[in-house]
């Protein structure tokens, strides 16, 4: 089901940049082809692994991460566009420093057998985005806090709480996340972060 | 996630990233980018100067500051040392931003990297917080927050209907938005699939003289030849670049050097001053877009020579001064 999602995204997403852009006889802006492009780009996974330990052993899993952000307050939005957006968002009202609220969906490729967690979990928390370079397009970064939902069968614990720090380049746009969790078994998370828009 | 399902994801980011061609150049220039410098210019200590009527100094790529008697305007200030954090500038930027003794209007023409610079306005707005920042519908979504006034205004369509929009005035400067044939969007995908809005040249009026600075934009002879009948344009300044094939047609979206040639003349303009070029790695020689439309002045076969004095390249930092 997954192999056929991204399959017809790669299809999707080569089509609509080939043919807005053979359309060139008139720049307006092509309502159709940016909710559709960006619905498919947040299919994006970001990479990322989540320690797996017990009382003797400890190792990493490899899983992916998918980025959402409900709503985003922009500290330094002009007076011509809105400092409050919903899902998509604008990367210069948020890069340049901005607070949001993220859920982030999370799979990792195969059993917690240390630790007894679940392979399918759900962050949500706020950050703050903080601009570094350039007024953050070119070095941005962010600290926050997460509540991770995710059920560990062995203990009956249904989650943990964590904080999070992230530095962001190309607008904000890929970066690095580490999470450090307050769960002996899960006690860290590390990922490479994509999100267009 | 089986390896199928890594495999296809990979070829996802891949169409994603090497789809767009300014994430091309920019890997193709990593190597000059790390190990390179810019090259060192003469500049000029003071770029105003009394009892002129036009002065224009090329301080760059598209960067252009421009006297108008008592005004003093800028268009896309771009004095960033690297294009998008990567791309290292070829030449170093040819003004002293700290001798800069007034300015009072700040052009954007549109939203691309090499054009709109948030910490460039971000300089220009400290040190004179009485300026105006003017750029066209569109932009907005790619502009922060500044301390001076911003003013958008209603730029001309894009529909090939509408070539002048609405004239404002700032300062006393009539500003009128004019056609440009390009396309917004900064990152990539709002660029070339969503085709977002935000461009512009403009035509800048002052007492009795005339400046066009054009933008970035493709060559379209009717929307030109409209601005030059309803402006009696002093002095234009056209981008030459970048170019692929610079020995002819642009690439739809750029004027080549014999398109901004053609330009010129559609414009009926007194004077030329080509930009948009020496400074940022393209597809070919920095310079190739100035020594083209050289040969194409001197050619005898082209019907260009009658413009050769009307044609003033300026090196990076100098300044051309009408009194």
């Amino acid at each position: 089901m997954i192999n056929r999602i991204l399959l017809i995204s790669v299809v999707l997403v080569v089509l609509i940049q080939s043919d807005s852009f053979s359309q060139q006889k008139d720049f307006t802006l092509n309502k159709k082809a940016k909710y559709l492009s960006w619905s498919l780009l947040q299919l994006i996974p970001s990479p990322t692994i989540v320690s797996d330990a017990n009382n003797d052993n400890a190792r990493v899993k490899f899983g992916f991460q998918w980025q959402f952000i409900p709503l985003n307050y922009s500290f330094r939005a002009n007076k011509f566009v809105s400092p409050v957006q919903f899902f998509m968002i604008n990367p210069v009202r948020r890069f340049t420093g901005s607070a949001e609220l993220f859920v982030q969906p999370e799979i990792v490729t195969s059993s917690f057998k240390y630790s007894g967690f679940n392979i399918f979990a759900v962050s949500t928390g706020g950050r703050l985005v903080i601009p570094v370079q350039e007024m953050g397009e070119n070095i941005s970064a962010s600290i926050g806090s997460k509540y991770t939902f995710r059920k560990n069968d062995i203990t009956g614990e249904n989650g943990y709480a964590g904080i999070e720090v992230g530095v962001y380049f190309f607008g904000g746009m890929a970066g690095f996340q580490f999470v450090k969790n307050f769960n002996k078994k899960n006690k860290f998370s590390a990922s490479f972060y994509l999100k267009y828009f | 996630m089986t390896r199928k399902s890594l495999y296809i994801l990979l070829v996802f980011i891949t169409v994603t990233f090497t789809g767009c061609w300014v994430t091309r150049i920019a890997i193709n220039s990593v190597e000059d980018s790390i190990l390179d410098t810019p090259a060192k210019i003469t500049k000029l200590n003071n770029p105003l100067a009394d009892s002129v009527k036009i002065s224009v100094l090329w301080a760059g790529h598209s960067t252009s500051l421009v006297q108008l008697y008592d005004k003093v305007i800028i268009f896309d200030p771009f004095f960033n040392k690297r294009f998008s954090g990567l791309m290292l500038r070829k030449t170093e930027l040819g003004l002293y931003v700290d001798s800069l003794k007034r300015l009072d209007a700040i052009f954007v023409s549109h939203p691309h990297i090499d054009h709109l610079s948030f910490t460039s306005i971000d300089i220009l707005a400290d040190k004179f917080p009485n300026a105006k920042l003017v750029f066209p519908k569109g932009v907005e979504n790619y502009l922060p927050d500044y301390n001076i006034q911003m003013v958008r205004v209603d730029n001309a369509d894009t529909k090939f209907k509408r070539f002048i929009g609405k004239s404002v005035y700032v300062y006393g400067l009539k500003v009128t938005p004019v056609f440009a044939y390009h396309f917004g969007g900064r990152y990539g995908f709002d660029t070339y699939s969503w085709l977002e809005e935000g461009v512009t040249g403009y035509i800048v009026e002052y007492k009795d003289v005339c400046v066009y600075y054009s933008g970035d934009t493709g060559y379209y002879d009717k929307a030109f030849k409209e601005i030059g009948n309803n402006f009696k344009i002093d002095v234009a300044i056209i981008p030459i670049g970048p170019c692929r094939n610079c020995d002819s047609v642009g690439f739809r979206f750029h004027t080549s050097s014999i398109e901004a040639l053609e330009l010129f003349r559609d414009l009926k303009a007194d004077y030329m001053i080509p930009v948009h070029y020496g400074a940022a790695q393209y597809f070919t020689d920095v310079n190739k877009p100035l020594d083209v439309m050289n040969q194409l002045l001197n050619d005898s076969t082209y019907a260009f020579r009658e413009l050769r004095d009307k044609v003033i390249p300026l090196k990076v930092g100098e300044q051309k001064v009408w009194r």
